[in-house]
């Protein structure tokens, strides 16, 4: 009975559009969602059911029984509480459990009034979305999702992978994540309850998704934050696991928080990985103060404004000037297992938070990033300029000029994506024409002998700045190997 | 000094709306509590979070640290002026002090949304009418519907006189107490029914930023306006003609209901006839749900059915009356009586640093130049003309990747700040352009531009002169 009434809830609110386009475009109206009774007032019965399954599950404000009756048709709401999902009182009728959604997969959590329990767990966070969107997407056999939560990463990485573990040391999660299971009607995911690696220590998988608690900090109150050991040693930990349980070509991918310590030499992610085995990615999301970072990372969870707010984030400022903190960063280690040969690391700063999914710019980024480290001097040369490179689709360049006494002013070009992995790289102006020419069909020595070489630089300066900006363009994914044939679509990489 | 005046000079002084300011309300979750900022060893910010609680985000603070914050002034000279009141173990504002441009505006607090009289310090309408009046150092303005006096203290700066005029009296109230918070004295306010106070006056400037939200209520002053519909908007554009002097600027802000796929036709019809010249400048359209919800602050004491009832009301309003679309936007007329009047439309980009003074007047000594004459005899002046680009306006260019090429999806002039007002351009002309630079005559310049490939001569410079024009008529291209 009870899975039948959460797999059919789950296909009703895919129905009715909960985490589709339609609820993207609710959302993006002036002031958020509507309430209901405003598309009703209008005759938009579908918004109005959606925005009442929106504003039960989503928001999880009461919501009357009638309007719920007519949202949640033909589900009887009366089974919905006996399934433990909703539950009614003289005002109406709320959600037991918070609902989002990301990508088309429902997450199921807790609802805002049991924040502050130590197992509390919410069903999409920022973290859990940057994890996801700078997930490796390929086919794989084998996945594990570490410290599941909500179930979010076992969920995403079960639409390309065979078999998909969720650990995670928090039994609540787990119930959490195996109702987001049964609204999803996924089959290929199993939950273990345990701590780390330790259920799974004797396997290797083809991904790791980990999303730890990794909150610099003095506390150890809320399981989804705060890490268990001190400072960022869990995080370094995960790495370490993380990679040692990939199998050969297997991708990993862990957030971490790192701090900066005043007279103390930086000891980031990028020292972590040495000795891995892994060729790995350090992509940075933020770097900040402790003020901005203990405010962003308290206030989320513990509701911004109260005074236990207050009194937390002045006892994780008192802890971090203890510890000397001067800046805290916070970032995704993106790892591949590669047992032959000297692994390579390659740290890049984002400007913010992914926006869309953006495994296929990883893959580019470690292609290119293996281009640049298995040949070097001449032979890397030779190759760099016999290779017809051109852009992946969906890139932008965008150039501003400023104009000053009669004439334009030149200023960098920069190169990105409209939506995906934050990042970009900044071209010289006068390399743009060398970027653009790049199209796959000729090789870049063509390309370079075809140009003219701008006022004020010679030939060898003008070829160091453009081989210089070509290696950036190919490290960050923006420049791919080609051909390119004249009809044929573009060539995959 | 009053104790207003004081309360300025300090909080000014603080830094209030300054630098140090908007960093604090930058971080996550706005300006923090002062214990925080001390455990931070920012505690050299924790007097502007106090004064930032206290008059920017309607919050309790406990006495002592009010009193601290506000020393040299007390506590009790501020209440007895009726800015602050007590409430529990602390005190807590009675006015809510925001920034704009270095002005101190005062309006209400928002826990008091519900009344009737209710004044908005700082909206985003009123920034986007700030941002498109013209900022010439003139003898006379008017103000009509101050609110919270935003727009009299901004033409205080460049006017000899200011005259605000409401029919709120408790606006006008909050008006002086902002014309008292920047110590300024040549803005006189005046209680009235929109132009009724200042008949038979003119003025070299006029600023209208009424409540023209098109609803069927009429319960509260800010939103809701007394005539139906867009009548309003149309009898302020008219009467602001009416009281301008000859060259004079005014600055209305509309909104109207759109019929068929343009939203220009009203507007067009209202400004014909008015002896101005005018600049039409859509800021936005949506269909009536988005309309409601961008313009109904929902108040936090507000119970759904109330919400739900006037949804409902408004719903049968815009059905009956067939209301499809309903843009706003601004209206800019110039008085000048001698010759026959232009018009002009353009729709403007979105954006919060909207400060268009200065290109709003480059586009209407452009409008003048197109207009002045037509057909060959403005082509051969055109081509007899010097002229040079603006300067610190930027040349923007994006170029999109699909099937291993890079082509421009979009080529276009903007200036920032300013009107938000761009000009696209067809990356063909660019060389052309590259040699406007207020030396060489335009026809000069275009027989030294060889046309690029697949397009013979004519068709080259009949597009060079359309986007000629269009620089002129958007402020882009002077002449020298």
């Amino acid at each position: 009975m009870t899975r039948r009434v959460v797999e059919h809830l789950g296909e009703l609110l895919a129905d009715a559009g909960f985490g589709r386009e339609r609820h993207l475009a609710l959302m993006e109206m002036p002031h958020g969602v509507p309430p209901a009774h405003a598309f009703a007032a209008f005759d938009r019965h579908e918004d109005a059911r959606l925005a009442t399954l929106i504003s039960l599950f989503h928001d999880c404000r009461t919501v009357s029984r009638a309007d719920a009756e007519t949202a949640l048709d033909p589900l009887a709401v009366n089974d919905l509480i006996e399934a433990g999902l909703v539950d009614s009182n003289a005002s109406g009728l709320h959600a037991r459990v918070r609902l989002s959604a990301i990508d088309g997969t429902l997450l199921t959590g807790d609802t805002p009034s049991e924040r502050g329990n130590a197992s509390f767990v919410t069903p999409l966070t920022p973290s859990g979305r940057t994890v996801a969107y700078t997930t490796v997407r390929r086919s794989v056999g084998a996945a594990l999702d570490l410290g599941t939560g909500s179930g979010i990463q076992a969920l995403l990485a079960a639409r390309h992978a065979w078999r998909v573990v969720g650990v995670e040391i928090n039994p609540h999660a787990l119930a959490r994540a195996e109702l987001s299971r049964r609204m999803n009607g996924v089959h290929n995911v199993t939950w273990v309850e345990g701590d780390w690696f330790e259920p799974v220590d004797d396997q290797r998988f083809d991904l790791v998704v980990a999303n730890p608690p990794v909150a610099i900090s003095p506390d150890n109150t809320l399981l989804a934050r705060d890490s268990t050991i001190g400072g960022e040693a869990l995080s370094r930990l995960i790495v370490k696991q993380s990679a040692e349980h990939l199998a050969e070509g297997g991708f990993a991918t862990v957030l971490c928080h790192w701090a900066r310590r005043t007279g103390k030499p930086d000891n980031g992610p990028a020292e972590w990985v040495a000795g891995l085995g892994c060729d790995a990615l350090v992509l940075t999301l933020s770097t900040r103060d402790p003020l901005d970072y203990a405010l962003a990372e308290v206030a989320g969870p513990e509701s911004p404004g109260s005074p236990s707010v207050t009194e937390t984030v002045r006892r994780w400022l008192g802890h971090h000037r203890d510890m000397g903190v001067e800046r805290i960063s916070v970032g995704v280690v993106v790892m591949r297992r590669r047992s032959g040969g000297p692994s390579w690391v390659r740290e890049f700063d984002m400007h913010g938070e992914p926006t869309a999914p953006a495994g296929d710019q990883l893959e580019r980024m470690f292609a290119g990033g293996d281009f640049l480290a298995t040949n070097s001097g001449a032979v890397q040369l030779g190759k760099l300029l016999g290779t017809a490179w051109h852009a992946p689709d969906g890139q932008r360049l965008d150039q501003a000029l400023v104009y000053q006494d009669g004439g334009y002013g030149f200023g960098d070009a920069v190169i990105r994506h409209e939506h995906g992995v934050g990042l970009s790289a900044r071209a010289d102006w006068r390399v743009v024409p060398v970027i653009v020419d790049c199209d796959g069909r000729r090789p870049l020595g063509a390309v370079l002998r075809e140009i003219a070489i701008p006022e004020g630089l010679d030939q060898p300066e003008f070829h160091t700045l453009c081989l210089t900006a070509v290696r950036d363009l190919i490290a960050r994914g923006f420049l791919v190997p080609g051909p390119i044939t004249d009809g044929a679509p573009p060539a995959a990489d | 000094m009053s104790v207003v005046e004081q309360l300025g000079e300090l909080l000014r002084g603080a830094g209030f709306g300054r630098e140090r300011h908007s960093l604090l309300t930058q971080l996550p979750w706005g300006v923090p509590p002062p214990e925080v900022l001390a455990a931070a060893g920012r505690g050299e910010d924790a007097r502007l979070a106090n004064l930032a609680a206290l008059f920017q985000c309607d919050q309790p603070v406990a006495s002592a640290s009010a009193a601290e914050a506000i020393r040299p002034l007390r506590l009790d000279l501020l209440v007895h002026a009726g800015l602050i009141e007590a409430v529990g173990t602390g005190v807590r504002s009675r006015v809510k002090v925001d920034s704009y441009e270095g002005l101190l505006v005062a309006g209400d607090p928002l826990r008091h949304i519900e009344g009737t009289d209710y004044v908005i310090a700082l909206s985003p309408a009123s920034a986007a009418v700030a941002g498109l009046t013209v900022r010439r150092p003139i003898a006379t303005a008017l103000d009509v519907g101050t609110g919270s006096g935003i727009q009299a203290l901004l033409a205080a700066r460049h006017a000899g006189r200011v005259v605000g005029v409401d029919v709120n009296a408790h606006a006008l109230h909050c008006a002086g107490l902002s014309q008292k918070l920047n110590g300024m004295d040549n803005i006189r306010w005046v209680e009235g029914d929109w132009f009724e106070p200042v008949r038979g006056h003119r003025f070299d400037l006029i600023v209208v930023n009424p409540s023209v939200i098109i609803t069927p209520d009429n319960e509260v002053l800010w939103r809701d306006s007394a005539v139906g519909g867009e009548a309003l908007s149309h009898r302020l554009v008219r009467e602001s003609a009416d009281h301008l002097n000859e060259g004079g600027f005014a600055t209305v802000l509309c909104h109207w209901a759109t019929h068929g796929d343009t939203w220009e036709r009203e507007p067009r019809e209202w400004v014909s006839g008015l002896g101005c010249d005018a600049l039409l400048l859509h800021l936005g359209s949506h269909e009536p749900l988005a309309y409601m919800m961008s313009n109904v602050v929902d108040s936090p004491n507000a119970d759904a059915t109330v919400g739900a009832e006037r949804f409902s009301r408004w719903a049968r309003y815009y059905k009956e009356t067939g209301v499809e679309q309903i843009a706003w936007g601004v209206v800019v007329l110039r008085r000048r009586s001698e010759r026959s009047n232009w018009v002009r439309s353009y729709h403007l980009g979105r954006g919060r640093d909207r400060r268009g003074g200065d290109q709003l007047e480059r586009v209407f000594n452009g409008c003048d130049t197109l207009s002045a004459d037509s057909g060959a005899e403005q082509f051969r002046r055109l081509l007899a003309g010097t002229w040079r680009l603006v300067d610190g306006h930027r040349l923007e260019q994006t170029l999109g990747s699909l099937g291993g090429t890079y082509a421009p999806s979009r080529t276009a002039m903007t200036q920032r700040p300013g009107m938000n007002l761009d000009a696209a351009v067809d990356p063909r002309v660019l060389p052309l352009l590259d040699v406007c630079d207020g030396e060489r005559s335009l026809g000069k310049a275009l027989s030294q531009t060889p046309p690029p490939a697949g397009l013979d001569r004519s068709d080259f410079h009949n597009l060079c002169l359309g986007t000629v024009r269009d620089l002129i008529a958007k402020g882009f291209l002077l002449d020298s």
